[in-house]
């Protein structure tokens, strides 16, 4: 039988060259893992949660009303697209433990059909079970309460007990916080039967529509229907649209980082399969000469490039897809309370990438070997002349050039002479710097946002929230021993952007340029169609209010102007001077203001109104639902605590430490990026390093022979590297500091605004990184240098 | 004693269960200032013993002194310091870094030893001065192969190990080189020893050791060595 000798020589080969195809495997690896891992995080995440939601019947809409009756609930579920409805008792209550923890109670009449929560540990609640509850697992484990514990709830004077039956999570609290951070030992939900709350008003109606149900014309159906209630949509209900969020940033994420890894090691992949391709030129031309035909040599080569990049991309989709989103939802974990992440099959896009990866690798590997067999067989056979030496421009400046020490000016000249070679490592470099620059970026901007809005937002020291009871603001400023006092009113409310008048030309042209300008919303809406509302927090504030920096021009205390936060504006396609029409809670007819400003806050996107301009709008009297309290004496909280009506008192400094600790998974994303910069950067110095050395063995081997000291040549190698890598640190800065605002750009959710933020800490420390890590790379190329054999230099030149 | 001494040295190598011995018990002296040829076939080891005087490579066993000093148990420190002062190398392809002008080449040798010559009055001495700034890749064979002999002198060396030195150039060129090689050895007095595998060349030297299979044949004296211009191949 005769064997392929041709695949003999392949195999040798490899083993020959097994450094560089190794990088070849590790680089095709790296950007696909980086891919499939983002890629499979979101999808599998995505699937989970909607699967989540159907199966749990999220509800479609919460309808807050004073009171609902069978009649509602039936007027309701007769419009079309309604699949059911479900009224319940919905109420935040504090309990009798330790630390006075509240819970969100919903109390249904039945079983509960609608946001049905899922039984992690103990029992279901019997429709007929008037004594027993479900509880927020997260809440129960951090207030140390199983199954079959008793819990008491507090509505002023009236105590209830319950017994848990089951832990649970739920649908509609994926995230449950009253903040930016879940706080689980303070806050958390409850699911009764409304029995032992008879008494109490149904002032929740939960709709579940139908799967072809046209969600914004059952809105309108029920807003016609019930003018007074207050229609809470899916996108404005906050837990939902968190979680929503984080899929939508994971997916604009999984497209911007691969791409970045991507380029680079299509450049490095180019360089090396053309090094390898170069270096067998004599043995192409040997094979032609045996009578090979040019397809078969061009197979021969090809499986150079398609096998490595095979099984490196294909080992980097299996990998990225099983360890990277395990690590990104364990992170995600404490954010937010999702079942059991089902693992999805490898999704379309990943595969794709992973055959775009083989066949760049492919095509890369066919343009360096197409150039070599278009020659015939008998130039190939005669070696190629080595590169010539030349002058760089650098040499004109005849002062500064021979103030060179000889090795700097080989170093300088061998540069230019594989411009593609450093150019390749100096990529290297470049990206490593900055996506590490762009990894502490990310925890620099979370730090930022988060001492821009306590420090400079937030400029008041405490805040206590008051019940319906509480009194005028004045009253309580007599009592109170502070350097400020002011009281604030915030309510719940719709708004949508007036159609007609003189703003819609305005918003027309003006705003198509913005990032979420008319575009869409034109687009989605079209100009005649009215706008779907958008449920925001109006926060009424005194006229001469000094304790929260809105960053506005002007407060809008002229008759029925308010101020809007600026990333609302943004979504809204809003600017100043549009007509705002707003609905509030309980009140049929919507009100029409006009936006005065854009207030530059960060957090918590809303609108914003002086007491004033809600006296004009005659919906009542500014009773402050809060109080915010500067510098407070002593005795101050204490009275506050006594109050009856207080039901809470925060502290901006610890709010603010909390939301610290909250953001720390940040810091083991950011880690994980570094650490993918870290091996790209490890795999180009090493080969880029390695081609180097081999590339000169003979110069290095003369040197040797001349009487050159093993640390003289390593230096003369360390030195080269050093160059190369210090110019890629300082050409990666640059490139960091966009990336980092771009990733921010499209991580950053609704409500929030991230002012992408680099420390010059950050950009030093990212040097640094890269830079000890060059060097660490160095030494272990300089260890080579040990290797060289000096008879190789009178070998001849083959 | 002679200058440069070889007794018994003996080189093997390994490879696996088979030993070749490519110097087997090699004997031989060279006087001071002499120029000398080792002439044998290709295989007959005379590369190997040129490795071994340059301090490139290690004997299996024997010893080997240049100028009194026993350079086979020398550390790897003292071999680089002994090529760095004594030896000066030419090779068969020129070894000349292609990213350095002939000068530079010079240059850089030079500034490794402790007594250097100037290296553009050693390229003048070769012919040279007019192309003293090219690259290598600008310079022909013969031209190239000058510039390493400039580099090997300008170090000022006692020893002068050239291997092949015309090997890779046509008969003409490789006259011109020789000629440069019989001067350094009578001007500088500098020991210079070439191998090569053509037996024409053997006149010239006032010794020529000839090698076969790794042994020494015969070791002649020629008290009266002719001029470079009388030979020819």
């Amino acid at each position: 039988m005769v064997r392929n000798r041709l695949l003999t020589k392949f195999l040798r080969d490899i083993l020959l060259a097994k450094g560089q195809i190794l990088s070849i495997v590790i680089l095709s690896a790296l950007g696909v893992m980086v891919f499939s891992g983002l890629d499979a995080s979101w999808r599998d995440l995505d699937a989970s949660v909607e699967q989540y939601f159907v199966e749990q019947k999220l509800a479609d809409f919460w309808i807050i009303t004073a009171a609902s009756d069978k009649n509602m609930e039936r007027r309701i579920a007769r419009i079309k697209g309604v699949k059911d409805v479900q009224s319940r008792f919905s109420y935040e209550m504090e309990t009798t433990l330790a630390g006075d923890p509240k819970l969100m109670l919903h109390a249904v009449r039945d079983d509960i059909r609608i946001n049905i929560p899922r039984i992690v540990r103990g029992s279901r609640l019997l429709g007929n079970d008037y004594k027993g509850c479900l509880l927020d697992v997260r809440f129960a484990d951090a207030n140390g309460l199983s199954p079959g514990d008793d819990i008491t709830l507090k509505i002023g004077d009236r105590r209830s007990t319950f017994t848990v039956r089951g832990l649970v999570i739920s649908p509609e609290y994926v995230f449950t916080s009253k903040d930016i951070i879940p706080e689980p030992k303070s806050f958390g939900f409850i699911y009764t039967n409304i029995r032992e709350f008879s008494s109490m008003p149904r002032n929740e109606i939960c709709v579940l529509l139908t799967d072809d149900a046209d969600a914004a014309k059952v809105k309108a159906a029920i807003e016609d229907e019930l003018p007074r209630a207050f229609v809470r949509d899916r996108k404005s209900h906050n837990s939902t649209q968190m979680i929503r969020n984080e899929v939508s940033q994971f997916s604009s994420l999984s497209v911007l980082f691969p791409i970045m890894f991507f380029m680079v090691s299509a450049l490095i992949v180019l360089t090396t399969m053309t090094r390898i391709v170069e270096n067998q030129r004599t043995q192409m031309g040997l094979l032609k000469a045996l009578g090979y035909g040019s397809g078969s040599i061009m197979r021969h080569y090809l499986s150079f490039g398609l096998f490595p990049s095979m099984l490196g991309s294909v080992g980097g989709l299996v990998a990225g897809k099983f360890t990277l989103p395990q690590f990104l939802l364990n992170v995600m974990a404490d954010m937010y309370a999702l079942p059991e992440i089902k693992t999805a099959p490898i999704s379309y896009a990943a595969f794709s990438v992973c055959v775009l990866s083989v066949a760049m690798t492919c095509i890369i590997c066919y343009i360096s070997c197409r150039r070599n067999i278009s020659e015939n067989a008998a130039s190939l056979l005669r070696p190629k002349a080595p590169k010539a030496g030349s002058r760089i421009l650098f040499e004109r400046i005849t002062v500064l050039w021979s103030a060179l020490g000889f090795s700097t000016k080989m170093i300088m000249r061998n540069l230019f002479r594989s411009k593609v070679r450093a150019f390749m490592a100096l990529a290297g470099v470049l990206s490593c710097t900055a996506l590490i620059i762009t990894a502490f970026s990310l925890m620099d901007t979370m730090d930022h946002l988060i001492d821009s809005y306590y420090g400079k937002t937030l400029l008041y020291d405490y805040r206590a929230e008051l019940d319906e009871s509480g009194g005028s603001i004045g009253k309580y400023r007599r009592r109170m021993d502070a350097e400020r006092v002011e009281g604030i009113m915030e309510k719940v409310v719709n708004i949508r952007k007036a159609d007609g008048g003189g703003a819609a030309g305005k918003y027309d042209d003006g705003r198509v340029t913005g990032k979420y300008g008319g575009g869409r919303v034109m687009g989605e809406y079209g100009e005649d169609i009215e706008q779907e509302s958008r449920t925001v927090l109006l926060t009424v504030f005194e006229d001469r209010q000094e304790l929260i920096f809105l960053g506005a021009q002007d407060n809008g205390i002229a008759g029925n102007t308010a101020i809007v936060s600026q990333k609302l504006a943004e979504v809204m396609g809003l600017d100043i001077g549009d007509t705002l029409k707003l609905k509030l809670p309980g009140v049929e007819k919507e009100e029409k203001v006009m936006i005065a400003g854009l207030s530059q806050i960060q957090i918590g996107q809303g609108l914003y109104m002086t007491e004033s301009a809600w006296e004009d709008l005659e919906r009542g009297a500014f009773k402050p639902t809060a109080l915010l309290v500067k510098n407070p004496g002593r005795g101050c909280i204490d009275y506050l605590e006594g109050l009856d009506e207080v039901t809470g008192i925060k502290s901006v400094p610890s709010l603010k430490e909390k939301t610290s600790a909250g953001v720390e998974p940040f810091s083991s994303v950011a880690f994980l990026m570094a650490a993918f910069a870290l091996s790209l950067a490890f795999v180009v110095l090493y080969n880029m390093g390695v081609l180097n050395f081999i590339e000169r063995i003979r110069e290095f081997a003369t040197l040797k022979v001349l009487g050159f000291y093993q640390r003289e040549i390593r230096s003369l190698i360390v030195r080269e590297n050093v160059i190369v890598t210090l110019a890629g640190i300082l050409a990666g800065v640059y490139p960091g500091i966009w990336l980092a605002g771009m990733v921010m750009a499209a991580s950053e959710p609704d409500d929030m605004v991230f002012v992408s933020v680099v420390d010059p800490v950050s950009i030093i420390a990212a040097c640094g990184i890269t830079f000890a890590f060059s060097l660490l790379i160095q030494r272990l190329l300089a260890g080579k240098v040990r290797s060289i054999v000096m008879v190789e230099a009178l070998k001849s030149v083959e | 004693m002679s200058y440069i001494t070889f007794s018994n040295v003996t080189k093997e190598y390994r490879s696996g269960e088979n030993v070749v011995k490519a110097a087997d018990n090699v004997s031989f002296g060279i006087e001071k200032g002499e120029l000398c040829v080792v002439l044998g076939p290709s295989g007959a080891g005379k590369t190997t013993v040129l490795n071994l005087l340059g301090g490139m490579d290690r004997a299996t066993s024997g010893a080997i002194t240049v100028g009194g000093r026993g350079i086979t148990g020398l550390k790897e420190n003292e071999l680089t310091g002994y090529r760095r002062e004594d030896v000066g190398f030419v090779f068969q392809f020129y070894n000349l870094m292609p990213n350095l002008t002939a000068l530079e080449n010079v240059e850089l040798a030079q500034q490794v030893c402790k007594n250097p010559l100037k290296p553009s009055e050693v390229l003048e001495q070769v012919g040279l001065r007019d192309r003293m700034h090219n690259f290598p890749a600008q310079l022909s064979g013969g031209e190239q192969q000058r510039v390493s002999i400039a580099r090997a002198l300008c170090k000022n060396p006692a020893l002068l190990l050239c291997d092949e030195p015309t090997g890779a150039l046509d008969s003409k060129t490789g006259m011109q080189v020789l000629r440069q090689l019989a001067e350094v050895s009578s001007k500088f007095h500098t020991t210079v020893v070439i191998i090569t595998h053509n037996a024409l060349i053997a006149p010239i030297a006032q010794r020529v050791i000839r090698m076969k299979n790794g042994r020494i044949e015969a070791v002649e004296i020629n008290a009266d060595p002719v001029s470079v211009e009388e030979i020819t191949w």
